[in-house]
């Protein structure tokens, strides 16, 4: 009985004794690593010429650039607000940043089985897109960080241009075709998170241009 | 120091204890043959609870903790898809239940909705419901109720006995399996010890027309026990570890209120992923470890001592959806040590008068791992919680008396980093804050309950009490995105505890042919904490989210539950179970959400007769579950779903052999394939509640 007693005593002080190593350690800083930090939109004019069923892209010595940079919070220059001619074709291309200011959007092509980008806010029949991805093997996938955009019409006035950029839940990606780059549905039809959701002011103007 | 002084306070009882024994065992004849073979009742008599155990237990083996309480009436379940359930007791649950594994009070990461308790229900012999609030015996979140779940008496039975069990489902297509083995040494009858595992296995569940994507189940259990007795003391070590992998649906993956209000309008997964076994992110990983030790002695004259230690650790995992391949690495990665302490005295008098004084001890150390590379929900911590109480009893042939008083005192000390959204350095990074801070909480609770047996059959029991709870880390702390949310929770460093005032009162009336139990009771909660709608948004670069912050409100829960059970004819018995809560905001004239509806569960069973079986039967059920009015339009992101009628049918029977027993049941839950939601269904805006699912459980005693 004896025995027993101190060995139970000598559990319970070990046990007890463990508490004293039990203090919470103070923390450290997490790196937000899987936080996006900022995102860039770039449009550089293209010639778009008919080949078949389909166009080929060539570049044009001179042609028209511009870039767009969002910050962390995904939102462009204050007072953004750009024109885009009616008839030309632009190459549109996405760079995203991570925490520390290192480009992304590489892995959005590598996981393409469950990104793609979606193009919207612009009046039907406005633009034209075509998904221009290419993935480690060179084959053609539709993500959106390399595409070409067309301006079809011009409007009256400007739209919200809207790049979203969807982390697509596991399967979705195979219900989705190139032809929905503009569905407006994309959230209902098309289950996920957003990556990016990128927001600025666009004007198709026609080939004169006009002035603010 | 808090953790040295707890230690110190636990080795100055431990030393004293002894002497005591040994002083006491000096003026005593030790009768070898007698043993301390009664325990203390688990709930009083003033008490009002219900007890699951035998048939009600055996039925229902292999779902579960939420699923197997929900058979009592006023219990429902709060579920996080098909996946994650709790037990709610008249409307509240989470940090306002207390759930006692084995006499040690369940510490996990309970603040969170889709967090299960880490229990396996398949190592209880008996689960009791406490629907009062006995904050003073039992210690701080007990303002719903208690819930004890209750392995069996490692001294119980002679010689080597146990029991293997196995459950499938054919929705899931799961399988369980269970064992338990138990005995006493040979020689050393006074040496007990008891050895029990389980195992699930289940894939996606099937609603009514649609498999949901990413609900199967992983789980493995087991633990150990081991005792020994003598005339006038018992000691018991335990030690048993619950390890879990379950998948979230993922359809309820959504980021930014678009995606919600785009989900909730399909109201079902638009993808069928059909069947399989998969587990992927999101999902969670918890893995749950207790350890106790525990001594009781008879001192002699009628008064006893016991002490109860127990230390836990909680390991939980969270995987979401990521950048990358970073799916791999958790996104929330805590472990919560608890170290618990209870110290009980006892005193005695002719079986009309007990006078008990405690002290129950928390310590506990809460820790982000590292290297998750994502911001942390909720900061370490160190927590201690230290609680005196005395109850005083009387009893006489017709009644009897009880009356509490405790006091209790947390110290809570916070350390952690979050993110400034809206503030970058100059490379453009996300900027982070350090912040916590020591907050201290002092509460007085006290109980008074009576139980009276009116008439013949009759009892009358009635029960107040006041409990508290402290706020949980997530309410005081909490700043970034909920998961699976698709909201930014913010926490308010200043929010008080919380104290609940419970008057439950009982009506029982038992016959041979007819039992009924009626309770009613009223709950005013001062302080009662939770999230609203900020209705502002935090804008990110992925989108825009609802910001919801914690506040503090008076909130009221007046109820009633029936329960009756009735002898029809002599082979058909008849069962009723109705509940119904109200519950108000009262500082702001408003309802509560997520409060369940009115629910009506009943069933009829009749008893065959065969020459070699017992217990035969079959039994038909039904549910019924109304639509909850009562709620504010607006404050939810639909409105809750219609009401709904479920029908089950089970049948069963047992094959004695000697001291042999084989029981096989088999049966059907939602008999007719209902497509329903459940508005205490976390997931109803995504996705329907489970379809058809029949189930055959085959357990062998030996």
């Amino acid at each position: 009985m004896n025995k027993l007693r101190n060995y139970s005593l000598a559990i319970l002080v070990a046990i007890i004794a463990l508490t004293f190593n039990a203090c919470k350690k103070d923390p450290a800083p997490e790196l937000p690593e899987e936080e996006i930090g900022k995102a860039a939109l770039t449009f550089v004019e293209v010639e778009r010429e008919a080949h078949d069923d389909h166009f080929h892209y060539n570049p044009i010595a001179g042609g028209d650039s511009l870039t767009i940079a969002f910050d962390g919070q995904g939102l462009p220059p204050a007072g953004t607000h750009i024109h885009l001619h009616e008839g030309a074709t632009y190459k549109l291309s996405l760079k995203a940043f991570d925490f520390a200011g290192r480009e992304i959007q590489e892995e959005f092509l590598d996981k393409h089985d469950i990104h793609q980008a979606f193009i919207l806010g612009a009046p039907a029949g406005v633009l034209t897109y075509v998904y221009a991805d290419r993935d480690k093997d060179n084959k053609k996938v539709n993500v959106g960080v390399k595409g070409y955009l067309t301006i079809d019409q011009h409007t009256d006035k400007g739209f919200v241009f809207r790049y979203v950029l969807r982390h697509l839940n596991p399967g979705v990606k195979a219900g989705i075709t190139a032809a929905n780059w503009n569905d407006p549905d994309f959230a209902a039809k098309f289950s996920g998170a957003n990556d990016l959701d990128l927001k600025f002011d666009l004007h198709p103007v026609d080939e004169d241009g006009h002035g603010h | 120091m808090f953790f040295r002084l707890f230690s110190l306070i636990s080795v100055l009882l431990w030393c004293c204890i002894f002497p005591m024994f040994a002083q006491e065992r000096s003026d005593t004849i030790k009768l070898k043959e007698v043993g301390i073979k009664g325990k203390l009742p688990p709930a009083g008599n003033t008490s009002i609870s219900s007890t699951l155990q035998g048939h009600e237990l055996e039925t229902s083996k292999g779902s579960s903790l939420g699923d197997v309480l929900k058979v009592i009436a006023g219990v429902n379940v709060l579920k996080t898809g098909s996946t994650i359930s709790k037990p709610v007791i008249h409307g509240l649950h989470s940090n306002r239940i207390l759930i006692l594994n084995n006499g040690i009070r369940l510490e996990g990461q309970a603040w969170g909705a889709e967090h299960a308790p880490e229990i396996d229900p398949l190592i209880a012999d008996r689960m009791i419901v406490i629907k009062g609030a006995e904050s003073v015996r039992y210690g701080a979140e007990a303002i719903g109720g208690v819930v004890m779940v209750i392995p069996p008496d490692i001294f119980s039975g002679d010689g080597t006995g146990g029991s293997v069990s196995t459950v499938a489902a054919a929705n899931g297509r799961s399988i369980t399996t269970a064992g338990m083995l138990k005995g006493t040494l040979n020689g050393l009858r006074d040496f007990g010890w008891r050895i029990q595992g389980s195992y699930k296995k289940s894939g996606n569940v099937k609603s009514a027309d649609y498999y949901l994507g990413n609900t199967g189940l992983r789980e493995f259990n087991y633990s150990a026990a081991a005792g020994y007795r003598t005339a006038k003391a018992s000691y018991e070590a335990y030690y048993s570890q619950f390890s879990t992998t379950l998948g979230i649906l993922y359809s309820a993956h959504a980021g930014t209120m678009e995606d919600i209000a785009a989900r909730i309008n399909a109201g079902e997964p638009i993808e069928d992923y059909g069947f399989n076994y998969r587990i992927t992110a999101p999902r969670q990983r918890i893995v749950h470890h207790l350890a106790k030790v525990s001594a009781r002695y008879d001192l002699g004259d009628q008064r006893s001592f016991s002490l109860i230690y127990g230390f836990q650790r909680n390991h939980r995992k969270e995987f979401d959806f990521r950048r990358g391949d970073r799916e791999a690495l958790p996104i929330t990665d805590l472990v919560l040590n608890t170290h618990t302490l209870n110290i009980d005295l006892v005193k005695s008098r002719d079986s009309t008068f007990k006078r008990t004084f405690g002290f129950n001890g928390v310590a506990q150390v809460n820790t982000n791992i590292p290297g998750t590379l994502a911001n942390t929900f909720i900061p370490n911590y160190d927590s201690f919680t230290g609680g005196l109480f005395a109850i005083q009893k009387w009893k006489s042939r017709s009644w009897e008396l009880e009356a509490g008083l405790r006091y209790d005192f947390k110290l809570f000390d916070a350390a952690g980093f979050r993110y400034l959204y809206n503030s970058r350095d100059t490379t453009g990074s996300v900027a982070e804050e350090y912040y916590g801070g020591q907050s201290h909480f002092h509460n007085v609770t006290g109980s008074l309950s009576a139980s009276y047996i009116l008439f013949t059959h009759w009892r009358y029991i009635s029960n107040f009490g006041v409990a508290w709870r402290a706020p949980a880390a997530n309410e005081l702390f909490s700043n970034g995105l909920h998961h699976g949310a698709g909201l930014y929770e913010i926490g308010d460093p200043n929010i008080k505890s919380e104290q609940g005032y419970k008057w439950i009162n009982a009506f029982k009336y038992v016959s041979d042919r007819l039992s009924v139990e009626l309770d009613a009771y009223a709950q005013y909660i001062n302080n009662y904490i939770y999230t609203r709608p900020d209705l502002t948004y935090r804008q990110t670069v992925s989108g825009t989210y609802p910001l919801f912050r914690y506040r503090q409100t008076n909130a009221s829960f007046i109820g009633a539950d029936l329960s009756m059970a009735c002898v029809l004819l002599s082979a058909i018995s008849y069962k009723i179970n109705v509940a119904l809560v109200r519950a108000r905001d009262l500082s702001h004239g408003m309802y509560l959400p997520f409060i369940p509806a009115d629910r009506i569960d009943q069933s009829l069973k009749m008893s065959l007769s065969f020459k070699m079986l017992s217990n035969a039967f079959v039994q038909v059920g039904h549910s019924y579950v109304a639509k909850q009015t009562r709620y504010e339009p607006g404050s939810d992101y639909t409105e809750p779903p219609p009401a709904y009628h479920l029908f089950n049918m089970m049948a069963g029977s047992n094959y004695r052999m000697a001291r042999r027993e084989l029981s096989i049941n088999a049966g059907v839950d939602n008999l007719f394939n209902r497509k329903y939601k459940d508005y205490l269904n976390r997931y109803r805006y995504y996705a329907h509640d489970i379809g058809r699912n029949i189930s055959l459980r085959i357990a062998y005693k030996f």
